[in-house]
């Protein structure tokens, strides 16, 4: 906003000064030109049309799923009931959200995009047929979560007063699994509901919880000392999430938390100064755990073990190599050898089974949903709103590059999901939530923008 | 379906899925760039998009005199640093003087530890709830603020200072004849004003101060024009009332001494609409 032209600039401009020496009469300031009707300024002020994206979504939901019933003989009813629910959903739901609140369009069908991307692989190569299912309840769930969110971040006003009684409630959260939770894949950091059917993630729900704190306290550009109790409490979570192991969110919890203050703040000497502690404590942890130094190997070379430790990059490496341009075709890939392919090696899957290109262009899918996350952002009236937002889509930037670099040997595996395609409830639902929040910022900045334009109108109907 | 049948539905459909996701994709970027597009031509058109209002210094020097202009958006930092989101240069302002935010009560101002903010009275504050119209010292520097979205409406209240920034009415009879028939003679007697719409006293209502400022102070200047839209009749011809301009009048100035604005040209109603719509803030 600063700077963007000489009448917003924050150094001010100087009315009289404009006219001194000029013939003023002779350089009116820019604007629409006189004649141009209200009917064609509000034409060109309207957002784009989102109708032909969301046909293409729902004709692929369709396809995809048809081909997927298609596959079994006698023809797979769950997958059939899929192809039709699928578009129905993605329709009502842009339907409902759309006439609700003035949300991006574009932003809610590509999430929905994503998520019928992995019910469909789900459907795919799941060995459980409740596996699917279950991944679409949890979208519904999700989809509720993230109603949820859009009416939470309109409502709330006041978030000063939240910032410690949330924080008590997120270590609270994210130390419940040493009280009663479960070890999954190596990993504590999981709350047991219903024995061997529901389990929950709490450091999941966390995620949308830390951000909306970092914001709240950072919002107004604080300086260094009034920013210590929230850069603490990212710390001690941090520290929680690595004692349980849980190597991914603590990456992502720490970055995210870093980048969120470089935004706040633009302290290069503290951002850097962070990153350079964040580098001695992976040093740290290298040294001072095992399973770190292993995860390190095995990344440098999997070859070395490729029946055992190193078997997941190796599969997942041959999966995507065999899947070539276009993709070994729905079905007719071999996904299964590759260990944990329904949430950690996704994309592995995806990769062979549609192929390279689709693949690009999944990850092009999460590119222009951070690149409309990042406008959201910038249009956002209040810092606090700007900051959420930010950090929403940089936490789903930061996930995708760590589970597709994983995926893809550039990075050493984390367990982290790849946001709305990995199976499990917990990251389905807090991604959708957090989605909400993003979907609500995007709303208020339609009507504040809209307001805008009826004082333009206003001006001009006088002009006229 | 024999796995024969099914296999080659499968390699023909994955051309189609590669296609139909790149048609997605290509979609979803051309939606981006026109809503980006859409976006810099509201800001080309409408400069003030995500303002609140600005704040104009009416004492000052230096980097910071008198005339003066700062937008104001609904957050941020009021200081002379560079990072400052309104950035008043004066060597009185501290590099971050006050925080300000827009609340439905008006622009809410709180000074960074020591820094002296002072309501238009010039007594010393430590917070200051500002509404349209009121002024305040950030150190040495005298601002007036002007809301956007001013809270009140047209004709709810008599604007204490005399409608000094409120244009003049020009002589002819508007076409809306019963309301100006009441205030033909107001409107004679504003012919007759000076610049900053002083009465036949030629005295001015006393500054408001920001402490002082009550419910219904927003300020009626784009009420006002929005108030006097249709064009007068013959006003061409027989207007004689100042043309537009807005000069930022001085303590001396609000206290009775005046000085007429200068008289039109015969062009000046091809660039500057005089009269009702005279008031127009090109910000």
């Amino acid at each position: 906003m600063k700077g963007r032209d000489r009448y917003s600039s924050a150094d001010g401009f100087d009315a009289g000064a404009m006219f001194e020496g000029t013939d003023a009469f002779a350089a009116p300031p820019e604007r629409p030109r006189r004649g141009r009707s209200i009917e064609n300024m509000r034409r060109a002020l309207m957002r784009s049309n989102t109708r032909l994206l969301l046909s293409a979504v729902m004709l692929f939901q369709f396809t995809a799923m048809l081909l997927v019933a298609l596959q079994e003989s006698p023809v797979d009813m769950q997958a059939l009931l899929l192809a039709v629910c699928l578009p129905a959903a993605t329709w009502l739901t842009t339907m409902v959200f759309g006439r609700l609140w003035p949300i991006d369009r574009a932003i809610l069908i590509l999430a929905l995009l994503l998520c019928s991307v992995g019910i469909i692989t789900l459907s795919d190569i799941a060995r459980a047929k409740i596996t699917p299912l279950t991944q679409a309840v949890y979208a519904l769930i999700g989809l509720v979560a993230m109603a949820a969110g859009v009416a939470f971040i309109r409502s709330v006003r006041n978030w000063k007063k939240w910032i410690l009684p949330g924080m008590v409630l997120c270590l609270g959260a994210l130390a419940s699994p040493w009280a009663f939770g479960s070890v999954q894949n190596g990993a504590r950091n999981w709350i047991t509901i219903i024995p061997d059917q529901l389990t929950l993630q709490p450091s999941e729900f966390i995620k949308p919880a830390l951000i909306l704190i970092l914001a709240a306290s950072l919002a107004g550009r604080p300086r260094f000392a009034k920013c210590l109790p929230v850069v603490a409490f990212a710390a001690v979570c941090c520290g929680i999430l690595l004692i349980q192991r849980d190597l991914g969110a603590v990456l992502l919890y720490f970055l995210t938390t870093i980048l969120i203050y470089f935004a706040a703040t633009s302290n290069w000497l503290i951002t850097l100064g962070g990153l350079g502690v964040g580098a001695l404590g992976s040093i740290a942890a290298y040294k001072a755990f095992p399973y770190v130094q292993e995860r390190i190997a095995i990344w440098q070379n999997p070859w070395s073990d490729p029946t055992d430790s190193g078997g997941q990059i190796v599969q997942a490496l041959i999966a995507i190599g065999s899947g070539g341009l276009f993709g070994m075709g729905l079905g007719l890939g071999r996904p299964r050898n590759i260990p944990l392919y329904h949430s950690d090696f996704i994309f592995a899957a995806i990769a062979e089974e549609f192929g390279l290109i689709f693949s690009i262009c999944l990850l092009a899918v999460y590119v222009l949903i951070i690149m409309r996350g990042m406008v959201v952002a910038m249009n956002a009236r209040t810092s606090f709103h700007s900051l959420t937002a930010f950090g929403i889509v940089t936490m789903l930037g930061l996930q995708t590059m760590l589970i597709v670099g994983g995926n893809t040997k550039l990075i050493p595996l984390t367990g982290v999901t790849l946001p709305l395609v990995s199976s499990g409830g917990s990251s389905l639902v807090s991604t959708f939530l957090s989605f909400g929040i993003l979907l609500g910022i995007s709303s208020m900045n339609a009507e504040d923008e809209a307001r805008d334009i009826d004082r333009l109108e206003l001006r001009e109907e006088v002009d006229l | 379906m024999s796995d024969g049948l099914y296999e080659i539905l499968a390699l023909a459909a994955r051309y189609f899925f590669a296609g139909l996701f790149l048609l997605i994709v290509v979609r979803a970027w051309r939606v981006t760039v026109r809503d980006g597009r859409r976006a810099r031509k509201l800001r080309r058109w409408s400069p003030q998009t995500g303002l609140s209002g600005e704040l104009v210094v009416l004492e000052g020097d230096g980097r910071a005199r008198r005339g003066m202009r700062y937008p104001v958006i609904r957050e941020g930092m009021l200081g002379s640093g560079r990072a400052a989101d309104i950035r008043v240069r004066h060597a009185s302002v501290r590099a971050r003087h006050a925080r300000f935010e827009l609340t439905p009560e008006g622009l809410a101002l709180t000074a960074v530890s020591g820094a002296k903010l002072r309501d238009g009275d010039g007594a010393r504050a430590r917070s200051l709830l500002l509404r349209d119209g009121d002024d305040f010292y950030a150190g040495d520097v005298l601002l007036s603020l002007v809301l956007i979205d001013a809270s009140g409406r047209a004709g709810d209240y008599e604007a204490p200072d005399g409608g000094l920034f409120d244009a003049p009415r020009p002589a002819a009879v508007s076409e809306t004849a019963p309301e100006d028939a009441e205030g033909e003679a107001p409107q004679d007697a504003a012919l007759e004003e000076d610049a900053f719409g002083y009465g036949q006293g030629g005295r001015a209502a006393p500054p408001r101060s920001a402490r002082g400022s009550g419910p219904g102070a927003g300020r009626g200047t784009r009420a006002a024009a929005k108030r006097r839209r249709a064009p007068v009749r013959g006003a061409e011809d027989s207007f004689d009332a100042p043309r537009f301009e807005r000069p930022i009048p001085t303590r001396d100035m609000r206290q009775g001494a005046s000085r007429p604005a200068r008289r039109p040209r015969p062009d000046d109603g091809i660039f500057f609409d005089s009269g009702d719509r005279a008031d127009e803030d090109h910000f």
